[in-house]
């Protein structure tokens, strides 16, 4: 790790090399050495008959070397470190395994392994060159691992309980914590496992590779937040971290656990509805979402109408919604952040999980391909709808069609301590026809490759680069001479490289650059058949780079405050080959004032933009048990989502940040207060606020054209945003009882910008945003009545969402029609929901060939019918106003999952 | 296997088809005193008229469906100034005809009412392809109306059309029997009960464009689907099709209008919005008004389905009709029976639809009777008995 420079020695010495020569010329002992150690070393000892070991000790006095004396007389020089002449106690586990034949209740090997555990929690273990000098600090660093299968453990704490200091370990469960040298005693903690402690005597920077061991239950989803630090430690906040066994525990429809479902029972995060996917966080519009696969960006994470989420839940590890103190190192997207990661498989041997609902199945294999080194996770999962759709009788449903699939790979592959390759893959696909004439497909496709690199105990660098791809198509064939296909694509590169550097215990560093190319094609039309009459049209390409830099710093002043100040500066250019519309008006208005058409050669610049994205977050702890944070960022988006729905939908294009159509803009501002109680189990408080302001995004036209426009710019409207909201959640994490219960008051608005009067929606007022639903409240509770069973209730209820209803009717062509209000100025009733899911698991042996559980829940247990959308329709020449509602009864589902 | 099979499609269907629903709906909050003026202009250049009706916006939970607008000026001006005043008519229409509509001109309308004016834009005269062909085909259970047609200038572009239809229908038990005076006689042709016409206009608006497409060719674009089991079909049916061609920003304005009223909800579908015509109010910008102006030619064509063109697709199912058989006091004489009292057994709503005669087949012993529900052809659907006059058999 640290180098030594070596000096010379006095001028009667002899070299080192030659005095172990005269010790070896007595025929006593052996000594072992590396010559480059010790070529330009001296000593002036001279052999005489004292004690083997003080010579040694006065020999290598300073030398940095150290040296061992074994039985048989041989001498082991080393640098830094003495040699243990006693093993590791887990110097040997394969063996064990391999002398001792499976049993089901192996007493033996159990006690083995709990004494070895204990042994570990109260041996001291030394850090680094022995010295006397305890004076400064220093920096421990390590992997913390899942025992059995040898994967990292994600956002353990490492926690010193005397200097109150706490560290996450990051998501290749690495963790790095400044501590003053000496004698400290650590507690690990992880949702999940047992905690563990770990007694080390800090003399210099050093490792400690840490193991820790599942909690032997198998209702292991007893949801054990990464201790009760975390939020009060740490300066970040609107931060939820979520892990997959928490997750599970949620009662969901369809039998599936749905990691954007799970996310939507988060105080801040709304949707627009039932069966649609897009989120809305904190009043933000479901593209300004920055949804991360392994750092891969992810465009639509829906199937089936938004049924169902595209994340496998059996393959994913953690995900982290970030909904204010966004971090320097995430840009791209207004109000937040979703990073999910993925496991990186079983280093020690294979298994598998899977599931089976009455609409999908799944399948998940992980294992080693080179123990202990390099393992692989791969999981798939599809319908059979599309199989059961033909089996209708009824005509119209037989000919619909509806099938999904996903597969979600990744191979992790440790090169040595300090390096480690990360690959993986992505790829979901969606195609259904609901008994019309028009085909809708949809796929998004992503990969990344990651290489982490421990340059030393205070720096470490992961450089990756990922591309992400995302199509979708329409096409209709029933009428020959209007037969046609549609596509949509966009393309999307990042190279990047992260730094994260432990200065000191005050500071950490992170920084780093990135480089991002978007390629859009932003809409094809070609004829299908040689009947067809459709024209050939295809917009023009588009392309856009986007790089970036940032530099962050984590200050801990003290136990006290401390603050996170980071600055993310982002260039983004809108690239040729393109031609060039202005207009007369010099308002791009209508195409019909086209006035010019300039053409840009593939490369140049058409539009260029930057800025810069502060991010600020700052903590004070009252005291033990109370914190106030406050925060600021600002984030830039260049491409946008063009859509007139409310949700994502699969004929939703996107554009990027042009000439005519500015980047958008966000900043927000949020304080909250953070309050632990310790009664019998730790209760977690906290309440935040946020305001936001939105000063540039963008708004339709009424019935503006989105797709195949060569001139979009003339239906999109220059509009501004701003949201404001209180957040407040209570969580009890442990206990036979858990959950969380939230309630938010939030409300979110956009105004128009425009001048002529097609640019203005409601008189240049503003209006509430269609993510606007001031009042929210979840409630999510866990009960265990044994180990084996596990209930869960689930109760949501929000204001209903904004909607234009109308007003007045008349007649027109002998029917009544209806009139509607300015937009947005009603309200679609309230929405509650309630859901409950009982969770069976088999028998309590630890070894057998396979686990399995059964799922029974009931999505909207109380069959409310909460209405997706109000509209009024026009029956026989009357005009009926109707509720839609998606899920209009009470949904009972059973799931077999196993895992083996 | 069979049963697991329909076990999975049982929970299939639940999921996708019970689950979701449909529920009326009442809004509440909605101020009902609001009143906003609703225009539809045309100026017809085929027969040289104008024609604007004007109306108010009623509160949705109004008994009233339309609130005329009689008391407005109406003026139609070109561009060179001159200027005609539209006369009212009825029910809140206005009209001019006898027109000299010139292509080469612009024309606006200007409304005065309510203390208020309103103006539209100015607007050139739409010239409007004639119509190829209006054919039909069988489409499982509907006989579809396709229309075709074609702009060989290229210049049309975007197309709606209006349709008339009118069906000709007949009784379940068609009668040429009519009781007069307690006795039973030939009906004359004036008291035809037995063959019905109604006649319908759209209710719904009907657009297409060809801006996809590399030529201005409409192909067999479906404007009308009749069940096989509609009434409709049951003996002659006709409709007139009228299509129009309409600027882009008409064909917007009536996308939009048809957007916002006729289907809207669905998951995938867009949020509905205020749409707004060609025509404002220029002494209060503020003001809200739905309408459009536009002006143009229009073709025409008709096609008469018969019955029989149709072989057995038509499935339309009269009411059944029970029919009695009564018999006259009779007296029995060597030879046969003989009529008594032929009167005294009609009630006032009896029909008489036969009648029942002796073994010699001269002499009338009985009748067959049945309600006036089953004879009268007008009882069975709104039409009436009057021949319309372009009718042709």
């Amino acid at each position: 790790m640290i180098s030594y420079s070596a000096w010379a020695q006095s001028q009667d010495s002899i070299y080192l090399k030659t005095f172990f020569k005269q010790l070896e010329s007595g025929a006593r002992y052996r000594v072992f050495y590396k010559s480059s150690w010790i070529d330009s070393l001296k000593t002036s000892v001279i052999i005489d008959n004292s004690a083997i070991e003080k010579t040694l000790d006065k020999a290598l006095a300073g030398t940095g070397l150290q040296y061992v004396i074994t039985r048989n007389n041989q001498i082991f020089i080393t640098r830094e470190r003495e040699i243990q002449t006693w093993l590791p106690d887990d110097f040997f586990p394969q063996e064990k395994q391999n002398n001792k034949p499976r049993k089901d209740f192996d007493y033996s090997a159990y006690e083995l392994h709990s004494k070895k555990r204990r042994v570990e929690e109260i041996k001291t273990f030394y850090i680094g060159r022995k010295t006397e000098d305890l004076s400064g600090s220093a920096i421990l660093a390590g992997n913390i691992r899942e025992a059995s299968s040898g994967e990292p453990v994600v956002s353990a704490t490492v926690y010193n309980e005397e200097t109150k200091k706490g560290v996450f370990t990051d998501q290749f469960g690495y963790y790095s914590i400044t501590l003053s040298k000496g004698k400290h005693a650590l507690q690990i903690k992880s949702v999940g496992m047992k905690s563990t402690q770990r007694q080390v005597m800090l003399y210099e920077d050093g490792k400690l590779n840490i193991e820790l061991d599942q909690e032997v239950t198998p209702l292991k989803e007893v949801v054990v937040l990464s201790g009760k630090e975390a939020q009060l430690t740490s300066a970040q906040m609107g931060t939820e971290k979520l892990d997959i066994q928490a997750m599970k525990q949620i009662p969901l429809a369809l039998g599936e656990t749905d990691l954007m479902k799970v996310v939507l029972t988060l105080p801040g995060v709304q949707t627009v509805g039932e069966g649609t996917v897009g989120l809305n966080i904190r009043g933000g519009a479901t593209n300004q979402n920055l949804i991360l696969l392994n750092d891969a960006v992810v465009y639509n994470p829906s199937h089936l109408f938004g049924f169902f989420s595209t994340f496998n839940p059996d393959v994913l590890k953690n995900v982290e919604l970030y909904k204010s103190g966004i971090k320097a190192e995430y840009g791209g997207r207004l109000s937040s952040v979703l990073d999910v990661h993925t496991r990186e498989g079983n280093l020690k041997k294979i298994s598998g999980s899977g599931g089976i609902s009455p609409v999908t199945g799944r399948l998940t294999l992980e294992g080693p391909i080179i123990k202990d080194k390099t393992s692989f996770v791969i999981g798939a999962r599809s319908t059979y709808s599309n199989w059961l759709l033909t089996q209708l009788k009824n005509k119209n449903l037989a000919r619909s069609k509806a099938s999904f699939y996903d597969v979600t790979g990744s191979i992790s592959h440790k090169i040595n301590d300090n390096n480690n390759i990360y690959l993986s893959a992505y790829t979901s696909s969606d195609h259904f026809n609901l008994a019309t004439d028009t085909t809708y497909a949809y796929s998004d496709r992503n990969s990344s490759i990651k290489w982490k690199h421990i340059f030393n105990n205070k720096l470490i660098g992961v450089f990756s680069s990922s591309y992400s791809s995302y199509k979708n198509a329409m096409s209709g064939e029933k009428n020959p001479v209007n037969a046609f296909k549609m596509q949509f694509s966009v393309q999307q590169w990042i190279a990047k490289a992260d730094f994260n550097y432990f200065l000191n215990s005050v500071h950490t560093l992170d920084g780093g650059l990135s480089s991002t190319r978007y390629y859009l094609q932003p809409g094809t039309r070609i004829p299908l058949g040689s009947q067809s009459l459709v024209a050939k049209d295809v917009v023009q390409k588009e392309n856009g780079r986007e790089n970036a830099l940032y530099i962050s710093d984590n200050i801990e002043f003290n136990s006290q405050f401390s603050l996170y100040a980071g600055l993310r500066y982002s260039f983004y250019q809108y690239l040729g080959p393109k031609d060039i519309y202005s207009y007369s008006s010099h308002v791009p208005d209508d195409p019909s004032n086209i006035s010019d058409t300039i053409r840009y050669a593939k490369g140049k610049t058409i539009a260029n933009y930057n800025g810069g994205e502060p991010r600020l977050a700052l903590r004070y702890s009252i005291n033990n048990n109370n914190s106030i944070k406050i925060s600021y960022n600002r984030l830039r988006q260049y491409i946008q989502m063009l859509s007139n729905t409310t949700a994502i939908t699969p004929t939703d294009t996107w554009k990027l940040s042009d000439q005519y159509i500015k980047p958008q803009v966000g900043d927000q501002y949020s304080l909250g207060f953070y309050k632990n109680i310790h009664a019998k189990n730790l209760i977690e408080i906290s309440l935040e606020t946020y305001y936001k302001i939105i000063p540039h995004t963008i708004d339709y036209k009424d019935g503006a054209t989105l797709l195949l426009n060569h001139n979009i710019e003339t239906d999109v409207v220059a509009a501004k945003g701003k949201a404001y909201g209180v957040e407040f959640l209570v969580k009890k994490n442990t206990g036979k009882l858990n959950g969380w219960i939230s309630y938010t008051y939030s409300r979110t608005f956009l105004k128009t910008t425009g001048t002529s009067a097609s640019e203005i929606v409601n008189g240049g007022k503003y209006y509430p945003s269609n993510a606007d639903k001031p009042h929210a409240f979840n409630f999510i509770g866990n009960y265990k009545f044994s180990r084996r069973i596990n209930f869960s209730l689930n109760l949501v209820y929000s204001t209903g969402r904004p909607i234009t209803l109308p007003i007045g009717k008349y007649q027109v062509e002998g029917v009544t029609r209806v009139f509607y209000s300015d937009r947005n100025s009603f309200r679609i009733p309230n929405y509650f929901r309630s859901d409950i899911s009982l969770n069976l698991e088999g028998n309590h042996k630890i070894k057998k060939l396979a686990h399995s559980s059964w799922t029974l829940a009931v999505y909207n247990l109380t069959g409310r019918k909460n209405a997706y959308s109000v509209f009024y329709t026009n029956t026989d020449g009357q005009l009926k106003g109707y509720k839609l509602s998606i899920f209009a009864q009470a949904i009972p589902t059973i799931t077999y999952n196993f895992r083996f | 296997m069979k049963k697991k099979i329909r076990l999975f499609v049982l929970v299939f269907l639940i999921m996708i088809v019970a689950f979701a629903c449909y529920e009326p709906y009442k809004s509440s909050g909605v101020d009902n005193n609001a009143s906003y003026l609703v225009v539809d202009a045309f100026v017809n250049s085929t027969d040289s008229s104008a024609t604007v009706t004007l109306s108010h916006t009623v509160p949705l939970n109004s008994i009233d469906t339309i609130s005329h607008v009689n008391d407005a000026t109406v003026k139609l001006e070109d561009d060179s100034g001159t200027s005609t005043t539209l006369s009212f008519t009825n029910d809140g229409v206005y009209t001019v005809r006898k027109l000299n509509v010139q292509l080469d001109k612009k024309y606006k309308i200007v409304i005065a009412s309510g203390g208020e004016t309103y103006e539209s834009e100015l607007i050139q005269v739409q010239q409007t392809p004639p119509i190829d062909t209006v054919s039909w085909s069988i489409n499982r259970n509907n006989l579809d109306i396709n229309i075709s047609t074609h702009d060989p200038l290229g210049a049309s572009r975007f197309y709606r059309w209006k349709f008339v239809e009118t069906w000709q229908y007949m009784s379940p038990v068609p009668t040429n029997y009519i009781v007069k005076n307690d006795s039973v006689v030939v009906r004359t042709k004036d008291e035809n009960i037995a063959t019905c016409w109604r006649t319908l206009n759209a209710n719904k608006i009907i657009l297409c464009n060809t801006t996809d497409l590399t030529s201005d060719v409409v192909s067999n674009f479906n404007i009308q689907s009749i069940p096989s089991n509609s009434i409709k079909l049951s003996t002659k049916y006709t409709i007139l099709v009228k299509q129009q061609t309409l600027s882009k920003d008409a064909y917007t304005y009536w996308l939009n209008i048809k957007k916002t009223t006729e289907s809207l909800g669905s998951i995938f579908d867009p949020l509905p919005g205020a749409v707004s015509g060609n025509i404002k109010c220029i002494t209060n910008p503020d003001e809200r008004i739905i309408g459009f102006f536009s002006a143009g030619s229009v073709s025409e064509k008709r096609i008469y389905i018969k019955r029989s063109d149709l072989n057995s697709f038509v499935n339309y199912k009269y009411p059944s009709c029970m029919t009695d058989t009564i018999i006259c006091d009779t007296a029995h004489v060597r030879n046969g029976w003989y009529a008594v009292n032929p009167r005294i057994h009609f009630q006032n709503a009896d029909e008489v639809v036969g009648q029942v005669n002796d073994k010699s087949g001269s002499v009338i012993i009985g009748y067959v009777i049945t309600l006036p529900v089953c004879t009268d052809c007008r009882q069975l659907d709104e039409g009436n008995t009057i021949e319309p006059a372009f009718w042709k058999d």
